[in-house]
Order: C-alpha cells, then structure tokens, then sequence
C-alpha cells in the first residue's frame, strides 16, 4: 500500500526541490493507472505498459510546466487543473474498460534479505517495482545532494535569481525536474493496476495522490524520509482495509477517514516542531514563478 | 477591464476548442454536439431553468472561496464544507420540519447550516491560524472526510429503510422545501447567492473590518504593523469562507432533492475554485463565472444523456478551463508588472 | 596600450527613462575606476549593462579591443567580467562552497575535497580566507561579500564590477576590503567600483568617472581632483548654489538633560524562539525633543529592537517604559494609542499595501482614528480628502490620492509613510534607515521633516548604518553590537573612527 504513495512522494520531492509543486498528482495517477490498464491489455507486456505510463504522465507534467514555467501561471491553481483534467480523461477513456482485468505481478523474494524477522518479508518478499522504488529513494537522494546535478536543482528552488544570474537555465531544469518528478508520480499511478487491483473502476487511486501532496511536506523534501513517510501512511491504509475484512466493530465509513485525519495530526504535529525548532526545510522559491528581472 | 474579458473570453474559447478535440477522441462529433447542446441549453425551458439550478451551488461555493483568497487563502474544502452544510440542513430538517412551519424552519436552516460548515472550516482555520499548519492540505484532506461521514449517516442511521437500500435519507416536511421563484422550478437559491455576493463586496469596500482583510491580503506584514490581528483576520476570513461554501449544501438538499442522497454533488466545491479563479477572486465577479461553469455543468449533463458520455467529461472541460484561464493571466500581470515597473 | 574594457557610446532607455545617454569609459589593466554618481544617475544600469544583465539599445563594447555582445550575464562571465552586486546573489540555505561552484564546470559526483582545497587557496591568496563549509546565512555581512569576491575569482574573473561594496560594511571591514581590492589590482585584475562615498573614492581610484542623468560628465585622474568638485559635478551646479538641498544644522537645546523621557529600556533582554540571545541587558533613554542615533552594522540587533519598541514583541527581561507607563507584553496597537509612529527600514514590507489607493494607505496604523470611521463603516470621503490634504502637505507626487501606492518612486512612499506616521497626535517616533535609497531632494526634505518634528518636541529615535547621516541628525548616540550597547555618548564626543571601532565590536 505504501509504494504508490512512495513513488509519487519522490517524484513531488524533485519536482518541489526545483520549486514547482505538482498538486496535480491525483490526476497524473489516474491517468498513468489507465494507460498502464490499456496497454497491459492490449499488448500483455507490463514493461510496455509502464513505459506507457511514464511517458503519458511525463506529457501531463509537462503541461504543467508549461502552465507554471512558460507561462508563469499559479502553480497550485495549475495542479488542481491537472488533478481535475485526469480525473476527467481517466473517466472519460476508462469507462469502455469497467470489468475488464489484468494480472497482477508476482513477488521475488530476495534470498537471504527475506528471512529477516517480520520486516523480512515486508521489503524483501515483493514484486520488482518496490524494489524498484527502494532504487529510487537512493537514487534520488545521491543525485540531490552528492551532484552537480543536484546542486544546480536545489539552487534553481532556493533562489532562481541566482542561478540565472550564474548562466544556468532555470526554466531548462524546472522543466527537467517536472516531467521526471511526474514519471515517478506516474509510476504511482501504476502500481495500482500492476499490483493492487487486477480490474479496471471508476477513480481507482480513491485520493492517494493528494496524500502523497501532503508526504512531500512531512518528508522535508528530503527521498530518504519519503520512504518511511510512505510506508507509515500505506500501513495506516492498510491496516483500514484489514479492520475491514476482519469485521472490527468500528463502521467502514469512519476508518475511511483514518488516514486523512492522520495526515493532518501528522502534517500538524510536523509544522509545530519545525516551527519550535525555528527551521524551514522548504524550498524558498516554491511555489513562485520566475521572472528575469525581477528585484528581490 | 476591457482587456480582461477579452482575455476571458479567449480562454474559454480555447478550452472549448481543446475539449472539441477530446470529444472527437470519443467518437462525438463536436461541430454536432456544441450547437445541439447549446441549442437545449439555452432555448429550452428544462435547459436555462437547469442552468440557474447549477449556477447557485457553484456561486456559493465560488464565493466562498473568494472570499478566502482576499487573504490569498486557499479553500481547497468547499466540496466537504457543502456536504458537512448537507448534512447539518438534513439533521434540522429531519428533525424539526414535522413541528415547525417554514417562517421557522427556513431562518433555522439557513443559520444553522451556516454555522455548522463555520464550525467545520474552523479546523482548519484554527490549525492555520494557530498553528501555520498549510491550510491547502488540511482543507483539501478534510473533504474526504466529510464526505465518508456522509456515507456514514447515509448507510446508516439515516437511511430511509423504505427506499430499497438506497442510500438516501427520507423526504424532508415541506416546512424545509426551498421555495421556488414564480412558476419556475429555480428556488431562492440563487437570490440568496448574489444578495451574499453583494454583501461580500460592501464588507471589503466599506467597513474596516474589510479594509483589515483588504490590507492583510495586501501586504500581512504591513498590517501586523498596523495593529490589525492578522491572526484573527485569517481565522474569521477562512471560517467565513466555509460558511458561505456550506449554504451550497443547504441550497441543494432543500432547494433540489428534499433529502440527502449519495453523490448529490457533481465536484460543485472543487469547481467552486474554478468560479472564483476566474473570477479573480472578485465577489461581484463570480456572479458572472458562476454561470458559466454552469453552463459547461449543464453542457455535460446534455453529453451525458445525447451521447451516453460520463460525467468525468465535465471534469475534463473544467480541467481544460482552469489550464486556459491560469495560463491566460500572463498576459494581464505582465501588462501590470510594465506600470509598476516604470 | 589597448584598454581591457572599452564602452563607445552606450545608451539604454526604459519606459519614459534615458537611463544611460551615449556612454564613454574605458578601463586599464591593474586600474580601479570609480563610478561615481547620486541614485538614478544611471551607474546601476550601465553595470548591468557591461556584466550581461541588460541589453543596450545602442553603442558598442569592446574587450581588449575586440567588439562584443553579452546576451546573458553567463556570456560576460565567460569572457571574464564578474559583477558582485550590491544585493548579495547567494543562497543562504547552501554553503560557500557551493554558492562558489554553481554554475561552474564540475564533474557528475561533486568532489568536495578538491573544491575546498581550490577555494581555500583562493582564499589565501587574495585575503578572502572563510570556512566553505559554513552555511551562507551563517555568515556576517562581510563575510557574505568575500564569498561574492571569491565566486567572481573562482570563474576567473580579469574584470570586477563592484556596485557600492562598502555600503553594508563597517569602516574596519571596508579597510580590509580595499586591501583585497589593492592584492586583486597587483595580479592584473582591473576594477569598477561604484561609490557615492566621497573620501573612498579619492582614495582608492585611479581614475574617477561621473555621471549625472545618464550622462558621463566628466573623467578624472587621481591626485587631480577635489571633493567639492567631485559633489559639485555629481549635483549640478544650481543645487548646491540654491542652498536647497542643505538641510538645516542641528544644534542640540541646551536644556535637553531636563526634558520628560519618552521612552526608557532597562537591562531589557530578548532571546530568539532557539534560544539565542537577541537582545541583551539594553539601557536606553529617549527623550521629547530629542533624536536619539543609533549606530551598528547591519544584523546587530536593531530589528529586535525596533520591534520592541513598536510593540510586535514583549521583552524576556528587564522593562520598557513608555512616558512614564511600564508597557507589558506586546500590543502594536497599545502603543499606537499612546503615540508611537514607526517609519519601517523596510518600507515596501512592512509599511504600506502596494495596491491599495494612496489615501487608503494613510489608514495604516490611523484606523482607530474616529474621524475615518464610524461603527465600523469606513467614511471614504474624509479618507479621501485626508489623503489629498497630506499629500499636499508633504508634495507627495501622485497621479492622484487614487493611485495604487506601489506605483510611486521610493521617496514619495517614505514621504507618504513619514507623512501618516505624524499626522496623529506623537510621542515617540522610531525611523530605520529612513532616507536609504533617497535621491539627494528627498533626502533633504525627510531629513528637514525629522529636524522638524524634534523641535516640536517629539522624541525620535533613528536607527541608521550611515555614520554621517547619524551625526549630523543625532543629538546623542548608542552604539549596537551583537544585541548589546556597547557605546554611548551625546553628539559633541562622536568620532566615526571610535563609532566605527565599537560597531565591530572592539574597545575603542
């Protein structure tokens, strides 16, 4: 339950370390969860279908971009647009495909690593896109922080002015760190018919694409604290649908809310303590356009 | 002025050329479907009472996110605030309509739904206020939740064990009926939306209160250091803007369906922040915006039973609206940026 | 011998602004010119200009004799012209040697080691030396300039612009400045340096350029020339013979000692939500008729102090007494009440509402004030005519009292702000930075208005970094250093030399 939430996690982290924050990932989930669906099955290929995927949510991401870097336009007003579009496209080009199904992907354990104690087979025991994501948190977190790469995309969310004012081309890496961030968030979207639902409904990600809006804050824009971020949350999912089917005497419909509630205690108890601490660990330049020229 | 619905204009056009291109995706030919459903629409009793019908939620909804983006606020909860209204205008109902006559019941519903989604927006409004906890997200996350404690009620207490398991509840007393304007089938719905529009707009203009908000919207530093409680002003301004958003639920279940049903709302809350949005945020303005969105609502509604399309197709077009508009706004703010810069 | 830099007639406009008209100038190897001239006389533009930012309308440049067109300040940077601006380009969040690196060549996986030892070295050679492992924000204000220095060098920069280095600097850091500036001209390197310090800029230059409205009035060589020459050319002739522009002596009252104290802090102290301390044991008197300097760089803890003294924070120890009245806790709008006026250092943050009307402005901070308001209904016809009459007042230049406040210059903003900030019944004013970034004209009249206001017996107490501003305003001075007051002393006893000493933190 937490690998959607993870990819989609880091894909926010490097689009927000640039300073473009993808609201929209709802919306680039569902649609990447469609194509992945379609071409699953049409073709029977799950690499085929990934590949789809990431380049349908690449596409989207990159109308965003061109909304918030081209255009300059609200980056927050341009991802409900997202999220609203691919609700929309997602329903309209789903709706031929209600009752269909597809095979889910088998788990590989990894020998050795599997026979560890309860987490063993938690992380260990799984199908290849979590470990493809456990690949990513360290990739992503190497890139950010030990580059020149990684360098210039912090600099580009911290201060834009500077790094024009240096030569380097800050819509080039927005631009860059957007469609890529939205492939990870695609790889999201993904996972939901490769892994946990091997037929086709209506809204199939049901609001995890704005938990994962939320992940990129409690995560400090930082890969490493994504990962566990997205496991807690996929567990607090997880354990909802458990008490489900074991019958708890607690209503569905109120542990539906659980993890929403969560998120805002966590997302709460996360911004008292950063403010005590008196540190922001956001970009400074999220969320604001840039224009040559400007006065600081 | 002039530049701005020019600019408005364009944008709307080009989404509706864009969408064009999707519909033909489908199979629906769009140089069919627009005259046809414009057609309905407009020169079609059912279509413009319809029309006005969808205008007021997104009005209410629209204004009430406007109202929290005075203080550049994001009211992402107006969808949870018009169903936690919904179901604070069911409990009354259901619980004094047998007793009461309208003069009652109407003033009661009106000020209790208001209260209840003031209540409601208060949990984020206090976190933000109190605590800067992101008012986006925890607005955004609080829809879920409305919207699970109205299934809540629906498949449970609530339901109206004579509709077959359909999550519904019973029909109100007409005592909690919205009445209608004339022999139409538009209720007072709407005059209410445009007279709280109205009210809006005098509050910013002409009381200090508003010139508070206008100055903390404005520049929040700069009013700190007028001695405004900008503190304050955040919390009112968001609980205010939930309140408004709510009386869209109250509109909807007394005005439309006399009951609370499963999915009443088609997105009004989330569109709500296209109203505004395209509005600029101006409360007269969304009288305006408002009905457009409803026309594309109505537009889609006319897809939906002409070409057997689902709903999501409204969704589709709104998406595409938002984009064009957003995108569009370059060209105003750069035109501002050259005056001030000079 | 081929100048290195060569500028042939360079012009630029704006929107209704000739900002450079046909500039001439050329720079040696190894030599420092100066660019002289009063705010909007063109040097900023023509800096950008030459470092790549902007695009000159016309006129051509020439590197060792060779014609030139920079598109972006990359351009520039790759033919050897840095620009270190007078607004430090850093990120705070980074650390110096990132800030030095970025944007340079650099293999895939940073290699740290190697680009501490390249800067260090750096360091070493031209006096620059800092930790790059420090995080920027962590850094001093002079210590931020040696990391804007070392970024110049480090893309191996052959020309330096230098856009009023020594404004933010205290008069020990800009000798060590000008030390570095002499090591960089030795290696070869050839400098612009923009200054309207007149001492500096006979000292330092090897030739001296004026401008005046976008236009080079004259070239002059060191040794050649005089101050007033310099001032007389840099201002035009008409103003200084009009006198208008002096602003009036301020002779201290004899009998000040005897008037009420306004506002007094006692061992006041402040610590910041971390802990650290903001303000520490602060003794400080202010008295009615009185202007008060307050003297420090940049940093030393005159914001904490401002804001307590306005009223947006309560102190953690010691007291603050407002005429007499222990004042507990923080209350801007208190303090309103009792007759604080507040001209904020920042003005576009903290002192009016950009797009709200001008009139509307001078409801900032006068709200209470029954005369614009009514049950809560605002009365705009007095806001209006209030607006107008103040503006009148203060020759407040507006298209109208209607005008969208941010679209006036810097000068009438701070004249609107000083213009509300007196216009209710005062006790106390508090003004930061009050005439930075002024023309000469509008400095003048804020300064007159303030000499003014002391003599109708306001207290005032003025928080500035310029020295002279202070001691020609002040009647009595403290000194601020890291939170403390490390020197007092009344007006006759100021010397800048010792003020400048006990800024750093030194015992003079």
């Amino acid at each position: 339950m937490g690998t959607p939430l993870l990819f989609a996690t880091l894909g926010g982290v490097l689009s927000e370390r640039a300073g473009v924050i993808h609201l929209g990932m709802e919306g680039i989930m569902l649609v990447s969860a469609l194509v992945t669906f379609v071409v699953d099955l049409q073709t029977g290929s799950k690499v085929l279908a990934l590949v789809g995927a990431m380049m349908a949510a690449g596409a989207l991401s990159g109308l965003h971009g061109f909304v918030c870097i081209s255009l300059r336009g609200n980056q927050i007003a341009s991802g409900l647009a997202l999220a609203l579009f691919g609700t929309g496209l997602s329903g309209l080009f789903g709706d031929a495909l209600i009752g269909s199904t597809v095979t889910s992907l088998d788990r590989i354990p990894i020998p050795g690593l599997e026979l560890i104690p309860i987490l063993g087979s938690a992380f260990f025991n799984q199908d290849w896109m979590v470990y493809l994501s456990y690949v990513l948190v360290a990739g992503l977190w190497f890139v950010l922080f030990h580059t020149n790469w990684g360098l210039q995309i912090r600099s580009v969310g911290e201060a834009p002015i500077v790094c024009d004012a240096l030569g380097l081309s800050v819509a080039k890496i927005r631009y860059i760190c957007v469609i890529f961030g939205g492939m990870l968030i695609g790889l999201g979207g993904a996972y939901f018919p490769m892994v946990l639902t091997s037929f086709w409904v209506d809204d199939l990600t049901a609001g995890r694409g704005w938990i994962a809006v939320a992940l990129v804050i409690f995560a400090f824009w930082h890969p490493g604290k994504a990962f566990w971020g997205a496991y807690l949350f996929g567990a607090a999912i997880a354990f909802q649908l458990q008490a489900q089917v074991m019958g708890l005497k607690i209503p569905s419909y109120i542990l539906e809310m659980f993890p929403y509630l969560l998120t805002i205690v966590v997302l709460t108890v996360v911004t008292v303590r950063n403010r005590r601490a008196g540190q922001t660990f956001m970009p400074a330049a999220l969320g604001l356009p840039f224009f040559r020229g400007d006065k600081h | 002025m002039s530049v701005q619905v020019a600019v408005t204009v364009g944008s709307i056009v080009l989404a509706l050329i864009l969408g064009s291109v999707l519909l033909a995706l489908v199979g629906v030919n769009p140089m069919e479907a627009y005259p046809s459903v414009g057609a309905l629409m407009f020169f079609d009793q059912w279509g413009w009472q319809d029309l006005f019908l969808k205008m007021t939620p997104l009005l209410l909804t629209g204004l009430g996110v406007a109202i929290a983006a005075q203080l550049n606020l994001w009211n992402i909860g107006a969808e949870g605030q018009l169903y936690l209204g919904a179901i604070a205008t069911t409990w009354l109902a259901l619980e004094f309509s047998e007793s009461l006559d309208a003069h009652f019941m109407l003033p009661i519903l009106l000020i209790g739904t208001f209260v209840a989604g003031g209540m409601w927006a208060a949990i984020p409004a206090g976190l933000r206020s109190w605590f800067g906890v992101n008012e986006i997200i925890t607005t955004l996350l609080l829809n879920y939740v409305a919207i699970s404690l109205a299934d809540y009620l629906l498949f449970g207490a609530w339901r109206d064990p004579s509709t077959l398991n359909f999550p519904m509840t019973r029909s109100f007393g007409e005592s909690s009926y919205l009445p209608m304007i004339g022999s139409t089938t538009v209720h007072w719905g709407l005059p209410l939306g445009i007279l709280l529009a109205v009210l809006t707009w005098i509050l910013l203009k002409s009381t200090t209160i508003g010139f508070q908000i206008r100055v903390a919207g404005d520049n929040l530093s700069a009013a700190d250091y007028s001695g405004f409680n900008t503190k304050n002003l955040l919390f009112i301004v968001l609980v205010l803007s939930g309140a408004v958003a709510a009386l869209a639920g109250m509109t909807e279940v007394a005005g439309i369906h006399h009951r609370l049903q499963q999915n009443f709302s088609i997105n009004y809350g989330y569109t709500g922040i296209i109203v505004s949005r395209l509005a600029r945020n101006h409360p007269i303005g969304v009288i305006g915006t408002a009905f457009l969105l409803a026309v594309i609502f109505v537009g889609g509604e006319l897809l939906q039973v002409e070409y057997q399309l689902p709903i999501a197709v409204v969704y589709l077009f709104e998406g595409l609206l938002l984009f064009t508009v957003i995108g569009s706004e370059l060209f105003l703010s750069y035109r501002l940026r050259r005056r001030v810069a000079v | 011998m081929i100048p290195v830099l060569e500028l042939q007639k360079i012009h630029k406009e704006f929107p209704g602004i000739v900002a450079n008209d046909q500039i001439d100038l050329t720079l040696n190897r190894g030599e420092i010119h100066t660019i002289l001239g009063e705010n909007g006389a063109g040097k900023s533009t023509l800096m950008n200009i030459i470092s790549g930012l902007y695009i000159p309308d016309s006129g051509s440049m020439l590197l060792e004799g060779k014609p030139l067109h920079f598109k972006n300040p990359a351009q520039a940077i790759a033919k050897g012209v840095g620009m270190v601006h007078q607004h430090f380009m850093l990120i705070p969040n980074h650390s110096v040697s990132e800030n030095i690196i970025l944007g340079t060549p650099q293999a895939f996986r940073l290699q740290k080691s190697k680009v501490r030892q390249q800067i260090e070295e750096l360091g070493r050679r031209y006096g620059l030396e800092l930790n790059p492992d420090l995080r920027v924000q962590d850094l001093s204000v002079g210590e931020q300039q040696k990391v804007e220095i070392l970024k110049v060098l480090f893309r191996g920069a052959k020309i330096l612009i230098l856009d009023e280095p020594t404004a933010v600097l205290t008069p020990q850091e800009s000798e060590a400045l000008y030390k570095i500036l002499h090591q960089m001209k030795k290696d070869g390197h050839s400098i612009l340096f923009i200054s309207h310090k007149m001492r500096e800029v006979i000292e330092l230059s090897d030739r001296i350029t004026v401008l005046r409205h976008g236009k080079v009035k004259a070239t002059r060589n060191r040794g050649e020339t005089s101050p007033s020459e310099l001032a007389r050319l840099m201002m035009g002739e008409s103003t200084i013979q009009t006198g208008e522009i002096q602003i009036k002596t301020s002779k201290a009252s004899s009998d000040q000692s005897q008037n009420k104290t306004i506002v007094r802090l006692k061992n006041a102290g402040l610590r910041h939500e971390l802990g650290h301390c903001l303000l520490q044991n602060i003794n400080l008197e202010v008295r009615a008729g009185q202007i008060v300097g307050l003297a420090g760089v940049a940093g030393s803890g005159q914001a904490p102090l401002a804001e307590v003294l306005v009223g947006l924070r309560g102190l953690d120890t010691g007291k603050y007494q407002f005429a007499g009245e222990e004042q507990k806790g923080a209350s801007i709008s208190e303090l309103i009440h009792k007759g604080v006026g507040y001209i904020p250092e920042d003005r576009k943050r903290y002192g009016i509402a950009p797009h709200l009307e001008v009139a509307e402005n001078f409801l900032l901070r006068n709200l209470h004030n029954n005369q614009f308001q009514s049950r809560g209904w605002l009365q705009r016809d007095k806001v209006t005519a209030f607006g107008r009459d103040r503006m009148r007042a203060f020759d407040v230049r507006a298209a109208s009292e209607k005008t969208p406040i941010g679209q006036l210059s810097g000068g009438n903003m701070q004249k609107v702000i000083l213009a509300r900030e007196t216009s209710r019944p005062l006790k106390f004013l508090l003004a930061a930075q009050p005439v930075r970034g002024l023309d000469i004209h509008a400095t003048a009249f804020l300064q007159n208005q303030l000499l003014q206001a002391r003599a109708d017996g306001l207290a005032i107490l003025l928080i500035s970094e310029d020295l002279e501003e202070l001691l020609l305003m002040s009647d009595y001075l403290y000194v601020i250093c890291q939170g403390s007051i490390v020197g007092e002393m009344p007006k006759e006893e100021a010397e800048i030399e010792k003020i400048g000493l006990l800024m750093t933190g030194e015992r003079a």
